[in-house]
């Protein structure tokens, strides 16, 4: 039996695996996957471009209740402004499929985005899934938090109060900032996992 | 678990009214009707009384179970009951497995009544009506997801023992008694040895299994939407839960469900061992 005979079939199971696993499961204490995804401008934007910086993902679904919680009180768009301004790189990640619940083109986007006074540093429209499968992103919002060295030292919940209502968001303490603050400080993150709380996120079947 | 209740006095408790229980209150929101039901038509002093919140999703819409998995939220309750009265934990009946692809709940989409025991106080007068309240939240959600609360009332006759008969929702209580997960069987032995990526559960059980379903309790544990590989051997079964991206730790304990069938499901607490 020649060589190809031989190996084809491995090779196809090993194709068919990268296909069907996901490559790197991003997991805190880890470097976080690389990642190259385009946003609402058309501006193509990779992980590894951002090397020394901080950066946050921010899952999102405009129609979410979990995300209004966070929009409706501001207090979405009052992280992203004080985080944006510190130098962190905040990124603003949609993997709605289309025709599902809060999928947007990147007019929309634009548009949401003014409407509600929020300053990610780009929002990454992700149709297709791939970034969302890329870090295992289960709910919006689902927040990463990743360190100039590239290592992901935070992912899960936005806060600890895992409830639609807007009036929990006051009282709340904010993990991302939490994670920042301590990193930013030379400190350990104290709470580097939680399980993240919101609706699913609405890939493609 | 829902801790002991808060309980409130709610005005004009006691009123001197006919026999028969008042219908209740339910609540009619988005999607989903729900109600506070009760296992008997009359309280009686001293004695333990079985409500239940009677959820009914819209068709196809659903409502999740004490963990929900990886998105959702379980129904909350907060009691307005007279004075004296004290409020056990919800109960929940054994879940389903919801979702698709990596984001994997645990709820219920048919009917569902959540039992709670509670407690009358002994001073309650035969012959008067006391009226038990509660504000109730969820999340009830199909493609989408629509937070929702609602009231709801029942009023019931206070009654000697002797008198006490079931109401028409009685049904509805055998029904969530058979789906409520029993107690682990003193003759079984369970525990799970930790490796690198999965926990390995074994249950050592004398009933025969060639079916079981793991429903963990704590969230951060196991991945909910990895596939569980059941292995059965005489006199037990093993599972594979790999084990979640959040934990980072291990656990001294995996708690949860274990389902061999339907009407067969019990609640599990195995040691964690490390792999040798």
């Amino acid at each position: 039996m020649n060589l190809m005979k031989r190996i084809t079939p491995w090779l196809m199971i090993a194709a068919a695996a990268l296909f069907v696993l996901p490559a790197w499961a991003a997991r805190v204490g880890e470097k976080a996957p690389d990642f190259t995804a385009t946003d609402s401008n058309g501006t193509q934007h990779t992980l590894s471009q951002y090397a020394g910086k901080y950066v946050v993902l921010e899952w999102h679904n405009n129609g979410c209740p979990y995300v209004r919680k966070q929009y409706n009180s501001g207090n979405m768009q009052e992280l992203q402004k004080e985080w944006t301004a510190r130098g962190v790189i905040w990124l603003t990640v949609i993997s709605s499929a289309r025709g599902m619940q809060g999928y947007v083109t990147a007019d929309e986007e634009n548009a949401y985005i003014k409407q509600v006074n929020a300053s990610p540093t780009a929002a990454l429209l992700d149709p297709t899934g791939k970034l969302g499968h890329l870090y295992d992103a289960k709910t919006s919002p689902h927040m990463f938090v990743i360190n100039p060295s590239g290592t992901l030292i935070y992912d899960g919940a936005i806060d600890d109060k895992p409830t639609t209502d807007p009036a929990d968001v006051p009282g709340a303490t904010n993990y991302v900032s939490q994670a920042l603050e301590e990193a930013m400080a030379g400190k350990p993150v104290t709470l580097a996992t939680s399980r993240p709380y919101g609706c699913s996120v609405k890939y493609a079947n | 678990m829902e801790n002991w209740a808060r309980f409130r006095i709610s005005l004009g408790l006691l009123l001197p009214l006919a026999m028969t229980p008042a219908p209740t209150h339910p609540a009619d929101n988005e999607h989903l009707k729900v109600e506070l039901v009760s296992d008997t038509n009359s309280v009686s002093p001293g004695r333990p009384l079985w409500v239940g919140l009677h959820f009914e999703p819209e068709k196809q819409w659903h409502i999740y179970w004490i963990n929900p998995g990886d998105s959702g939220e379980p129904p909350r309750v907060t009691w307005y009951l007279p004075d004296g009265f004290q409020a056990g934990p919800i109960r929940w009946p054994a879940p389903m497995r919801l979702g698709s692809g990596t984001v994997i709940d645990y709820g219920y989409e048919e009917p569902v009544l959540l039992p709670v025991e509670l407690r009358a106080p002994p001073n309650l007068e035969p012959g008067t009506t006391v009226t038990l309240a509660a504000t109730v939240g969820w999340l009830v959600c199909r493609d989408i997801c629509v937070p929702g609360k609602g009231d709801v009332t029942l009023s019931l006759p206070v009654q000697g023992p002797a008198s006490t008969a079931v109401s028409s929702s009685h049904e509805l209580f055998q029904a969530a008694r058979s789906r409520l997960p029993k107690p682990e069987p003193s003759a079984w032995k369970v525990d799970a040895i930790a490796e690198k990526d999965q926990f390995v559960l074994t249950v050592r059980a004398r009933t025969a299994t060639a079916k079981a379903s793991f429903f963990p309790l704590d969230e951060d544990q196991i991945d909910n939407s990895a596939p569980q590989t059941v292995s059965a051997f005489p006199g037990g079964v093993r599972l594979t839960l790999k084990k979640s991206d959040q934990l980072l730790k291990t656990p001294a304990a995996l708690r949860g469900v274990l389902e061999l069938g339907p009407g067969r499901a019990y609640e599990v607490s195995a040691p964690v061992l490390q792999a040798p």
